[in-house]
């Protein structure tokens, strides 16, 4: 992990005076990688970027406004930055980039800095002006990678936002992508909805390539590269269909079902007290606290038998903010999420917290106890897990026989 | 120096000179999610909001209730990237991988009912069979490739059709093969966008006159969202859409008929941007009490009062917003389809709609309430919505507003709740709104230097809404444009974050005077919404802005310096007819912009 200055990134990219080599972390990129060329690629764009205070990291007290690279290896955890540290056990494959500026999109045209910063960072490209709105005039980042990466038996990408965040996609000159918002649209577009691909669509794609075929002539030069755009998703839509049926492993029978539902639901607002304790708020500050219960079983379906069955007791604490919106905090430490507006998120933060919280409970469970084995059995002594039982075993006041102690049992129970 | 001015100069120069695309924007356009829907819907021979029957072969009875009607239409598309809010500008409009794949997957979804569609047989379906039923196949498929084209089909192009087609049928017997091949067809280029050719022999630059089948797609889609009628496909066929008496006695026809109130409603709801509404969050601290305290005061119980009383806020809030949009587009209906339909009565009128919003028939919330509206006892309507899974009733009422508040469009629920914060009105959102979309000013956005400026330390506890935004925007690189801006938001101070009426603002009484500055008007001072929106509606400028945002909305596209002089006249006519809104959509039909498409060059 390198933490590398503005100066010598734009070095890297052939972009600053006297850059006749490559910095040690660009070279280094390339001489570890022994398994060949990544199979995806996942950008993620947040409206304001980070929060700068909580990524920026400088254990080296290096002063202001001078350029500097460090490797972060040796760097203790716990002298990471906030935002970075959830990565710190990858630190040999990061590289984090700091101070920044879009220099280009200064140079464009006045105004709009905003929508022009966008398209320069994601497509290096000048922007185009249609009316009252800006376009990119290159393809972003993420599509030239998905034509070079992506399989013809997938979706070469997909793009999602957030309450409709700022268009970060761009196909080509003036062809900004649309997001999918609708969870339902995203699902149905992946995992296929009405009219998926018939035996017969084959034919009827190629009779509308034939068709599209035979207009391009008939057009201006504009329209007829759009037709063509059209046309090559149109021929893209084709070959899935041809190919996953080879491609496609054969499914498997799942032997176990996991059940579960809410058992009990609470939820209360308090003021001070408690809370002070370590959600660092004022007595006078409102908090709430939701409560789930949850039950979880593991089924074998093929006996019906109960493998497992484990209830958990999930509390979400809430931190009220301006206008009862509500800040939410698990019970250990804060949770990295910035919340939205929607009326929704207590109940639903909580049941998700719940949900999970007894999803590993129940692993850890059926794992101590012998209903199945982790892949490594190490992984039950891990923070995670032993956390978990131990406090499953706190609240419950008693320590579960093992394996050993109950055949000791039994073969006493035997023996009288 | 005023630097977001320069933009209209810079972007006038781009267009005139090297920018825009290479033929001179002019291109062919995509059909937008509802014209598409609705051709789809016309094609078929399926009447507006009528139920559609199980398509052949598929048995609803067995997965549905017995009056579970499943959702069949509309087909739900990405919506377009749009240009200046409105969709149905090429420029706007992106051949994306998703928006291909959901053609592909709309065709094979609609194909379904075309055994069972109305327009679809040219023969007795029930009755043909043997060696007729082929042939009557064919033949009805011919004619439904004319009218998804919209024109007659070349010999090539029935060549390769009927190829298709007959493949499909001896692979799958007729129905399902005419299934197939209608498959196809939905995916055509000529279905999917309104393509309009250039003659070889003309050289570029020129103008050209659109073929009789053009224009009248033209037409259709501009007043109807949707395919021509027979008749209208008569006429073109006749080639009676020659002169500007037989346009304007077509446009006049179709401005008669419902689909033409829908989509001259859609129209507007893009204009004034209703759907800005969705994003109010009104805070229930402040408006909950002040508009809904007895409700609010109902739902709370001692144990949980906070959890049930939002949860009934939210409800509504969201009640709320589908009613001020449904009341905005009933308002604009009526001003444009009733009399004395003009632009000025639009601005001005006190006619209106409240609705009162209930759950289970329990009354939660009336917007009548808000806007201190009178009923007029005339029709009501009932209607449902909802949200997620919150069912809700509105029942929408004619209304009168009070003369001395309310004027028109400005004052609409939607205008002024889709331009509100939590807490306090936003008088700069409000002006932007006027300046851009009333009188076509171009604003853009501030100035470099306002990014993180602090606000002057002038702004007290006392303080009202309107000082506060005044002392933000009063340094000297802002006052450019919040001179303009300011005072056309401060004039709706009056109105609180959901549109309701307030004469004090934090203790203070409502300053909302001020001066109209429209660029080549004289300044005008007003008191109040009701003097501006006088002034607006005797405005030229704004009378100017509306007929040339319908004319790009026509053509689909920007106007190009050369059109200036077409555009002015056809400004000049709705002026003179005192801002006649159908006689400006028939004077847009009839005109020559409308009915020529410049040449572009770079076709060989």
């Amino acid at each position: 992990m390198t933490i590398v200055n503005r100066r010598r990134f734009l070095q890297a990219l052939g972009l600053g005076a006297a850059s006749t080599t490559l910095p040690f972390w660009m070279r280094g990129a390339t001489a570890d990688d022994t398994t060949g060329p990544p199979k995806r690629l996942i950008i993620l764009s947040s409206g304001h970027g980070t929060v700068w205070q909580h990524w920026h990291m400088n254990p080296w007290g290096h002063p202001d406004g001078v350029q500097w690279q460090e490797s972060l290896t040796g760097v203790a955890e716990a002298d990471w930055s906030r935002a970075l540290r959830p990565l710190y056990r990858h630190r040999d494959r990061l590289v984090a980039v700091d101070g920044l500026s879009m220099a280009s999109a200064e140079l464009d045209l006045p105004g709009y800095r905003h929508e022009k910063g966008w398209i320069h960072a994601w497509t290096g490209s000048w922007v185009h002006f249609t009316g009252d709105d800006l376009f990119s005039t290159a393809p972003s980042l993420d599509q030239i990678v998905a034509a070079q990466i992506g399989r013809p038996d997938r979706l070469a990408s997909v793009e999602l936002s957030i309450h409709g965040g700022r268009p970060v996609c761009h196909a080509g000159l003036a062809q900004q992508l649309p997001l999918a918002e609708d969870p339902m649209a995203v699902f149905d577009r992946m995992f296929g909805a009405a009219g998926g691909a018939s035996a017969s669509q084959g034919s009827v794609l190629d009779y509308v390539l034939a068709e599209y075929d035979a207009l391009a002539p008939k057009l201006s030069a504009w329209d007829r590269s759009r037709m063509e755009q059209h046309f090559d998703l149109v021929r893209a839509l084709e070959q899935p269909s041809d190919r996953a049926q080879t491609q496609l492993p054969p499914l498997r029978p799942a032997n176990m079902l996991i059940e579960g539902s809410i058992v009990a639901y609470e939820s209360n607002v308090r003021t001070g007290g408690f809370g002070v304790r370590y959600l660092g708020i004022g007595p006078s500050d409102l908090y709430r606290q939701d409560q789930v219960t949850i039950n979880l079983r593991a089924v074998d379906i093929r006996s019906g038998d109960i493998i497992q069955s484990v209830t958990t007791t999930k509390t979400v604490f809430s931190i009220q903010l301006d206008f009862g919106v509500f800040k939410f905090v698990s019970l250990r430490h804060l949770l990295e999420v910035e919340t939205g507006l929607s009326r929704n998120e207590p109940v639903q933060q909580c049941v998700r917290e719940a949900i999970e919280a007894g999803l590993i409970h129940l692993i850890a469970q059926g794992a101590r106890d012998g209903s199945w084995n982790l892949k490594n059995p190490d992984d039950l002594k891990k923070p995670l897990l032993a956390g978990y039982l131990k406090a499953y075993d706190e609240q419950t006041m008693n320590t579960p026989i093992t394996a050993a102690e109950q055949s000791k049992l039994s073969g006493e129970i035997h023996a009288q | 120096m005023n630097r977001p001015l320069l933009l209209p100069l810079v972007t006038a120069l781009a267009l005139a000179g090297c920018g825009g695309h290479p033929d001179g924007d002019r291109p062919v356009r995509q059909l937008t999610p509802t014209e598409y829907n609705n051709a789809v819907r016309d094609l078929f021979g399926f009447a507006p909001g009528a139920t559609w029957p199980a398509p052949p072969g598929e048995d609803w009875a067995e997965y549905y209730e017995e009056d579970e009607v499943p959702h069949v239409w509309p087909w739900v598309f990405p919506a377009e990237v749009g240009v200046d809010g409105f969709e149905g500008f090429a420029e706007g409009q992106v051949a994306s991988p998703w928006g291909v794949e959901q053609a592909e997957a709309a065709a094979a979804h609609f194909a379904r009912w075309a055994p069972v569609a109305p327009a679809f047989w040219t023969c007795d379906r029930a009755a043909a069979d043997g060696d007729a039923l082929p042939d009557c196949a064919w033949e009805s498929v011919q004619r439904f490739a004319h009218r998804a084209w919209r024109r007659p089909a070349t010999e090539d192009e029935l060549a390769r059709l009927r190829a298709f087609h007959d493949a499909n049928v001896a692979a799958l017997e007729v129905d399902q093969g005419v299934v197939q091949t209608v498959r196809g067809l939905l995916q055509t280029p000529g279905f999917l966008y309104l393509v309009e050719e250039s003659p070889a022999e003309t050289a570029a630059g020129n103008v050209h006159r659109l073929t009789q089948w053009e224009l009248a797609s033209r037409l259709s889609f501009f007043l109807w969202d949707s395919m021509p009628d027979p008749t209208l496909f008569a006429a073109a066929s006749r080639g009676e859409l020659a002169t500007r008496e037989q346009i304007a006695t077509q446009a006049r026809r179709m401005l008669d008929d419902p689909r033409a109130r829908e989509a001259v409603v859609r129209f507007h709801d893009q204009w004034l941007e209703v759907d800005a509404v969705t994003g109010n969050r009104a805070d229930m601290g402040l408006y909950g009490e002040r508009w809904a305290g007895d409700v609010l005061a109902q739902a709370s119980t001692e144990e949980d009062a906070l959890q049930d009383r939002e949860e009934l806020w939210s409800g509504i809030l969201i009640g709320m917003r589908a009613s001020m949009i449904r009341e905005a587009q009933l308002f604009v209906e009526d001003r444009v389809f009733g009399s004395p339909g003009t632009l000025s009565d639009m601005l001005t009128s006190t006619e209106g709609w409240a609705t009162t919003i209930a759950i289970e028939e329990d009354p939660i919330f009336d917007t009548a309430a808000l806007y201190g509206a009178t009923p007029t006892g005339a029709e009501s309507r009932r209607e449902n919505t909802h949200d997620d899974n919150l069912p809700l009733e509105l029942e929408l009422r004619r209304v009168t507003l009070p003369a001395d508040q309310r004027a028109g469009i400005l004052t609409l629920g939607a205008t002024l709740a889709g331009r509100a914060h939590p807490v306090h009105p936003a008088p700069v959102l409000r002006g932007v709104f006027m300046l851009e979309r009333l009188a076509c000013e171009e604003i853009g956005q501030p100035p470099e230097s306002a990014a993180g400026t602090a606000p002057p330390d002038a702004i007290g506890a006392d303080s009202t809404n309107r000082e506060r935004v005044a002392a933000v925007t009063s340094p000297a690189e802002c006052t450019g444009c919040h001179e303009r801006i300011n005072p056309l938001g401060f004039a709706f101070e009056n109105f609180d974050s959901v549109g309701g009426w307030r004469d004090t603002d934090n203790g203070s009484a409502v300053d909302a005077s001020g001066d109209l500055i429209i660029r080549g008007e004289d300044t005008q001072a007003f008191d109040g919404p009701v003097q501006l929106a006088a002034h607006l509606a005797s405005s030229d400028s704004v009378h100017d802005c509306y007929a040339r945002t319908w004319v790009r909305y026509a053509l689909g596209r920007t106007e190009t310096p050369g059109e200036t002089e077409a555009l002015r006249t056809i400004q000049d006519r709705f002026r003179r007819n005192g801002g006649d809104i159908r006689d400006l959509l028939v004077a847009i039909a009839t005109s020559n912009l409308f009915r020529t498409r410049p040449t572009a060059g770079g076709s060989q």
